[in-house]
């Protein structure tokens, strides 16, 4: 009898030990999803600084850099160099899976897509659906344009393809 | 005496529960206050409050406006509040159009300088904050008086709410009249 | 009798009872210590990531602002670095990432002790190309050697550079029989001294970390010249320790350094020497300033497009150009001192030809003279308010 007292002591505290654990496990989750949510809107936002410092597209007088001001000459210069295939991979390991526009607000209205990539998703794989989203940063900024020494304002577009 | 015995094992092992049940309460308790009541920090919504309201007014006063000779906007802030506006600014309505400079506004072209920059500005904004439903507020103000009577009409569509609002950030233009305090507070 | 019984039965649930305990108990016991084993693994990978991606923001930040110096305190660090890839723990077993190709970081092929040096400085070349990053363990010693007071002055020069944690020693090299080992995990001496270095070091040093650098600046300019990479080792011929190249013979032990410092600059200067000087490995120099050659390859070619575009403006009869005095011819270089006295419409043509020049063969990579041509051409193009260069 007393056996059989013991042995259902044990299982009650085994099982609260294991709903301790599973409840444990679950905040975990809840917690490192937050984690991932914040990973990816904090790589967004240094996605944002990493271009606003490249000297390929920024603004410099006398190799002095104008505070968020994008050269539009050079902005249009890198933006046909790094579609060449044989740059493409250098700049991925600076931009990775992402999407770098340029877009002119005033006075005028035109558009540049410096850099896009978007990951390849394998059409025959059918394990599991894979949706990637796109999650954007608008900065406004302005544009330099040297040839008629015009500054406009415009806005740099940049964001993340995630999963 | 073996009645007390008994009485005294039941009343130890009810304890045993109660502390059982005490330490799974407590344990309950931190678990929803540090991690499900936890509000989730919004680091993109923190950085774009900051960088947007920043950005937007430093890109806004130095771009140049065709309008009034390709003058930037902070000489036009500085003209506009300035005693005798100096500089033409002209507003085709259509592109074969030449300006008069010796008209009013709906006839030839002519503008002030803060009818033009009220334009601009409204027309910067709206392309942007609005488009991406971000609330706002613009005002300009010398110290210690009222805002500027054409900054007015610059708000968002959509109001900011208390719970929204951000730092403002704020830009001081010295002009002739004293220093001119141009505010774009993004929500 | 019954008696008897009774007390037989309790002895036998007694027993039964304390074999329950030992079961049980051992079964918990067993449970918690796997439990333990197995959090200390996780604890120890997740410090490893932590270490990883603490290092990996380093290396971003310095992508993004240039010029700052910081103390790190770290959990006890053993990070190695090779060309392109970094280790956090042990070396097989702990976790790796790549650098990539466009992280240009100077730093020591291995990380130890608890506290890190972060600096980064940009390389200009005239124009800003990339922030170089240097990672420097506070554990590590560095020793700058002269002879003359030209050596002297440069090599304190050099040492106010570096960040104030690194506290470099300058002494002559009469004082070098004096040093003394100082339980630093790595010593690096460096020479300023225009004669390669043979000299008997306190035995102390022997079978320590010690590596070698001598720096040969050009004669026109300090801004650029050699470096030459040595170790102290045994010398199987005789038994002692000496210095020997880093590689198999001082041709292959030498690289150059190749830096501009602007005039006005007083504090970023040197970048790529202070490379040589900071990181002990010269596969990690030579990969690190290939890299650096690339990227300058890709920007130049950025910036050769657009002054091929205003030179064509310049061209235009009715641009807005020629209203600011901007005439075509405005970016030939007009100094018959420099490019050697060729005319060339757009001077970054030659820089561009140099960089590649350099990237192919690194022994043979001298573009100071077409830095220094455009350098002149900005200048003009200021003073005539054309659209600048850079």
């Amino acid at each position: 009898m007393k056996m059989m007292e013991n042995v259902a002591v044990m299982i009650i505290f085994f099982m609260l030990l294991g709903l301790g654990f599973i409840f444990y496990g679950k905040i975990g989750g809840h917690g490192a999803k937050q984690d991932i949510e914040k990973y990816v809107q904090l790589q967004a936002v240094k996605l944002a600084k990493v271009v606003a410092a490249l000297p390929e597209v920024r603004c410099s007088e006398e190799n002095v850099p104008v505070q968020d001001c994008f050269d539009l000459l050079r902005v249009e210069e890198a933006a046909s160099k790094i579609k060449d295939t044989t740059n493409e991979r250098y700049y991925f390991e600076i931009l990775g899976y992402s999407r770098v526009a340029i877009e002119e607000k005033y006075p005028g209205n035109g558009s540049i897509i410096v850099y896009d990539n978007q990951p390849d998703i394998n059409p025959t794989s059918d394990l599991e659906e894979i949706k990637f989203s796109y999650i954007p940063i608008y900065i406004p900024i302005t544009l330099f344009n040297a040839t008629i020494n015009q500054y406009s304002f415009g806005v740099l577009e940049v964001g993340t393809y995630d999963k | 005496m073996p009645k007390k015995n008994i009485l005294t094992k039941s009343q130890m092992e009810i304890m045993g529960i109660v502390i059982i049940i005490i330490l799974f309460s407590v344990g309950l308790l931190f678990a929803i206050q540090y991690v499900i009541l936890k509000k989730p920090t919004d680091v993109k919504k923190s950085f774009l409050q900051a960088e947007l309201s920043s950005n937007s007014l430093n890109a806004m006063l130095k771009t140049n406006v065709p309008e009034c000779n390709n003058a930037d906007m902070a000489s036009l802030f500085k003209d506009c509040t300035g005693v005798s506006q100096e500089i033409d600014c002209c507003i085709k309505l259509d592109p074969t159009q030449d300006c008069i400079y010796d008209g009013s506004i709906s006839t030839t072209g002519m503008a002030d300088t803060c009818y033009v920059l009220n334009q601009t500005i409204n027309k910067i904004l709206k392309d942007t904050l609005n488009v991406w439903r971000v609330p706002y507020i613009f005002t300009a103000y010398y110290v210690e008086s009222d805002p500027l009577a054409w900054t007015a009409g610059i708000t968002s569509d959509i109001p900011c709410t208390m719970e929204d609002e951000g730092r403002p950030q704020e830009f001081t233009l010295p002009t002739t009249q004293g220093n001119l305090r141009i505010v774009l507070k993004v929500c | 009798m019954f008696k008897k019984r009774l007390s037989k039965k309790a002895d036998v649930e007694i027993q039964i009872n304390w074999i329950f305990i030992l079961i049980v108990g051992g079964i918990i016991l067993i449970f918690f210590i796997g439990l333990i084993t197995k959090q200390k693994t996780v604890s120890t990978t997740k410090l490893n990531i932590n270490i990883r991606e603490s290092l990996d923001t380093i290396f971003t930040s310095s992508q993004v602002a240039s010029g700052t110096a910081n103390l790190i305190n770290t959990p006890e660090l053993e990070v190695d670095f090779d060309c392109d890839n970094y280790y956090v723990g042990e070396f097989d077993s702990g976790i790796n990432k790549p650098l990539g190709k466009t992280r240009i970081i100077f730093v020591p092929d291995r990380l130890e002790g608890k506290q890190l040096i972060t600096w980064s400085l940009e390389w200009n070349m005239p124009y800003k190309i990339v922030d170089f990053l240097y990672i420097i363990p506070k554990e590590m010693r560095y020793v700058f050697i002269f002879n003359t007071d030209d050596e002297k002055s440069f090599a304190e020069e050099i040492a106010s550079l570096m960040p104030k944690d690194v506290k470099p020693e300058v002494i002559s090299v009469n004082e070098i029989s004096n040093l003394e080992y100082t339980n630093n995990y790595k010593t690096r001496l460096v020479s300023f001294v225009n004669q390669p270095l043979s000299a008997q070091l306190n035995p102390s040093f022997e079978k320590k970390d010690l590596s070698y650098v001598s720096i040969v600046p050009d004669s026109n300019s300090k801004e650029s010249g050699k470096v030459v990479f040595a170790v102290y080792s045994k010398n199987p011929a005789n038994n002692a320790y000496d210095f020997s190249y880093a590689r198999n013979t001082q041709d292959a032990s030498t690289f150059p350094y190749i830096d501009y410092n602007p005039e006005f600059v007083t504090e970023k200067r040197y970048p790529t020497l202070l490379g040589a000087i900071i990181t002990d490995s010269i596969d990690i120099y030579e990969c690190m300033l290939k890299k650096a050659l690339k990227r300058h390859s890709y920007i130049t070619s950025i910036y050769n497009g657009r002054v091929d575009k205003i030179i064509l403006a310049t061209a235009e009869p009715d641009h807005p150009l020629k209203q600011r005095n901007c005439v075509a011819g405005m970016y030939q270089v007009t100094d018959p001192n420099l490019l050697s006295g060729r005319q060339e419409l757009n001077p970054i043509t030659s820089l561009s030809t140099s960089i590649e020049k350099c990237k192919n063969n690194l022994a043979y990579c001298d573009p100071y003279g077409d830095v220094q041509a455009l350098v002149s051409v900005n200048k003009k193009a200021q003073d005539n308010s054309c659209p600048l260069v850079y």
